[in-house]
């Protein structure tokens, strides 16, 4: 008998999430798939509007509300499926189970409570520490997240301090219910390039001490190729490849992705002029049956425009390595 | 804090004494008060003898520094209309009635609109908002006069629970007290509704949502007082304007408060009480503005260490 491997501790089965405007629904996470590994590090890539932070939403079931829903699908997290759970029950997963890391940290924290208020907050909602440790275990959390003088920044408003300090700080507070899975939404788009390289050293030091998975949500594929150990790429609410970073680099399988991967410009190499993707993504209400790329493909033919292309072992050949495209063969 | 609040309040002593220049130079643009004291047929040994009796003679800057000088122990003079009493006296008076039914009818705003308009923001395009929106622009648009002649004659006419009109307990005050407010509660359940909607939009909502906090606890605690700021700013306006009384009200529900007197005060052209009234009235509305200022900065930090 072969021994199993751990199961995942995040598990996303055929996920549909729409967004219901009266009578008018339109879906913005198609039919997604994925799973992450505890200690595992997954970067979901794709453009604005392809369907990534409405992903990391449905998981969390912070849809935008009254209009967000998921229509159908299941989010496992160790062994327990949370589509369906009550708004109570959700509560208890939310910050104890899944900790999440806004995009913008000048708006993520509340302009009104200061640093340790909301730290705190979060340490009692998740029963992580006695009501008398509180202060001390959340100074010990901003200590963690290399938040220098911590005992002064705990009496600190936000506004007092600097975008990277305040990303620690959200760091901090996802941190506090010690959560398997942290959810990171793009989380140095807002901060200077010096300070996204410590934030991402800080994010793998807290995986390597905690074994955390991390879902890892950007539009950089430099920070991919750096941070993840697989990812997915998503086009119009669909994953169009997945596969591990090296794979997915050395043979990208879909003309999305090596569409992707020219636009990143390159130092050492000088050009006249950036590649670009031509076209716009689609509104997700445009999107017909077929290929979701097809109208951008230099290589789509009638066949791509009207049936979904299914789901193939890509080019690298390993057995986790997909890609949906139907000319996965035909494109040298 | 202190450094805050001890610049707001100069700032306030410095528009009291603008308005001292005002209330000082109007009377004087307004005609001769000797003409309004004196009868037609006066001879002009009389008239000059009153005007300086008066200190009418006198520069118009020590005319000014000795209004001050009297008006910081509050006389302002006697009353021409109400013989025998002083101005300050007759506004005194009526000063209680108007504080009363001004304060019962903030209360009531306050403790409906704000409730109402955060629900309507949280409940957005359901029933419950719908009929939110009905009852304040039921408020905006009848009339506040109609409205109290209304319940009147529903609650106290034709069901008898309430007195009709005239200054008593607190059984008189709550129709004229409902009347008032009605009105200030479409605006402020309005103001309140789209600060708390463009508020549940922030991420730092979100970000509370995803740390696990009940959505209890996400409005009132997380959204709320970073609205708060709206409502309060309108705070000022509305317990200036209640609490300096309504003619209109008063005039309904023959309550004798100060609207009343300062209408009939200017057309007598009791300059003393007129004085009086408008002194006591911008010195509420400054009160109202200082409380606001120390509300911001009890709810906002950033307000609190500018």
């Amino acid at each position: 008998m072969t021994p199993t491997p751990d199961p995942p501790v995040l598990n996303v089965v055929n996920l549909r999430t729409e967004l219901v405007f009266g009578a008018h629904r339109v879906e913005v996470v198609r039919d997604v798939s994925f799973s992450v590994m505890r200690g595992e590090t997954l970067g979901i890539v794709g453009e604005s509007g392809s369907g990534k932070s409405m992903t990391a939403l449905s998981i969390m079931q912070v849809l935008p509300r009254p209009i967000g829903r998921i229509h159908s699908g299941e989010i496992w997290l160790d062994g327990r499926n949370l589509v369906g759970l009550s708004e109570d029950q959700m509560t208890t997963v939310r910050g104890r189970e899944i900790g999440m890391i806004l995009q913008d940290p000048h708006t993520s924290l509340n302009p009104v409570y200061t640093v340790g208020n909301q730290l705190v907050e979060a340490l009692r909602l998740n029963r992580t520490a006695e009501s008398r440790t509180l202060k001390k275990r959340a100074i010990a959390l901003l200590k963690r997240v290399n938040v220098a003088d911590a005992e002064r920044r705990f009496h600190a408003y936000p506004h007092q301090m600097s975008g990277g300090m305040k990303q620690r700080v959200v760091g901090a507070i996802s941190l506090a219910g010690a959560p398997k899975v942290i959810i990171a939404d793009e989380p140095t788009t807002a901060l200077d390039v010096t300070i996204q390289l410590q934030y991402l050293q800080l994010l793998e030091d807290i995986q390597r001490d905690t074994g955390t998975a991390i879902v890892f949500i950007t539009h950089d594929l430099g920070i991919v190729a750096r941070l993840c150990h697989r990812l997915v790429v998503m086009y119009a609410g669909r994953i169009v490849e997945e596969g591990t970073v090296a794979d997915v680099f050395d043979a990208p399988s879909h003309p999305y992705t090596t569409a992707l991967l020219n636009s990143v410009p390159h130092v050492d190499r000088k050009v006249d002029r950036l590649y670009a993707i031509a076209g716009q993504p689609p509104t997700l209400n445009e999107i017909g049956e077929g290929c979701s790329f097809a109208p951008r493909c230099p290589h789509a033919d009638d066949l791509c425009r009207t049936t979904r292309p299914p789901r193939d072992p890509g080019k690298s050949g390993s057995t986790d390595h997909f890609a949906s495209c139907w000319k996965l063969r035909d494109i040298a | 804090m202190l450094k805050f609040l001890a610049h707001r309040l100069i700032h306030a002593l410095i528009s009291l004494l603008v308005i001292t220049v005002i209330v000082f130079s109007l009377s004087h643009l307004s005609g001769n008060p000797i003409d309004a004291m004196l009868p037609d047929d006066a001879t002009p040994q009389q008239i000059e003898d009153l005007t300086r009796h008066l200190g009418l003679d006198r520069p118009i800057l020590v005319q000014y520094l000795t209004f001050l000088q009297n008006a910081a122990v509050g006389d302002f003079g006697d009353s021409l209309k109400w013989k025998g009493q002083t101005a300050a006296q007759v506004v005194l008076e009526r000063m209680p009635a108007t504080l009363q039914l001004g304060g019962l009818a903030l209360l009531i705003s306050v403790v409906v609109a704000i409730p109402l308009g955060v629900l309507a923001a949280v409940y957005k395009n359901t029933i419950f908002d719908a009929t939110a929106t009905v009852i304040a622009l039921l408020g905006q648009s009848l009339p506040a006069f109609w409205l109290g002649i209304v319940l009147m004659w529903i609650f106290a006419v034709t069901l008898g629970w309430l007195p009709t009109s005239g200054h008593g307990g607190l059984s008189h005050m709550i129709l004229p007290a409902i009347s008032m407010a009605w009105f200030q509660i479409s605006a402020l359940t309005r103001l309140t509704r789209s600060a708390m909607l463009e508020v549940l939009d922030a991420e730092y909502i979100k970000l509370a949502r995803v740390k696990g906090v009940r959505e209890q606890q996400v409005i009132w605690k997380h959204a709320f007082r970073n609205a708060a700021i709206v409502p309060i700013t309108y705070f000022g306006v509305l317990a200036g304007s209640l609490l300096t009384g309504s003619v209109v009200i008063e005039t309904v529900f023959n309550w004798p408060g100060t609207g009343w007197l300062a209408i009939t005060a200017i057309q007598g052209r009791d300059f003393p009480v007129v004085q009086t009234v408008v002194l006591f009235f911008a010195v509420l509305f400054l009160l109202a503005n200082f409380v606001v200022d120390v509300l911001y900065a009890l709810i906002d930090p950033r307000i609190r260490n500018a």
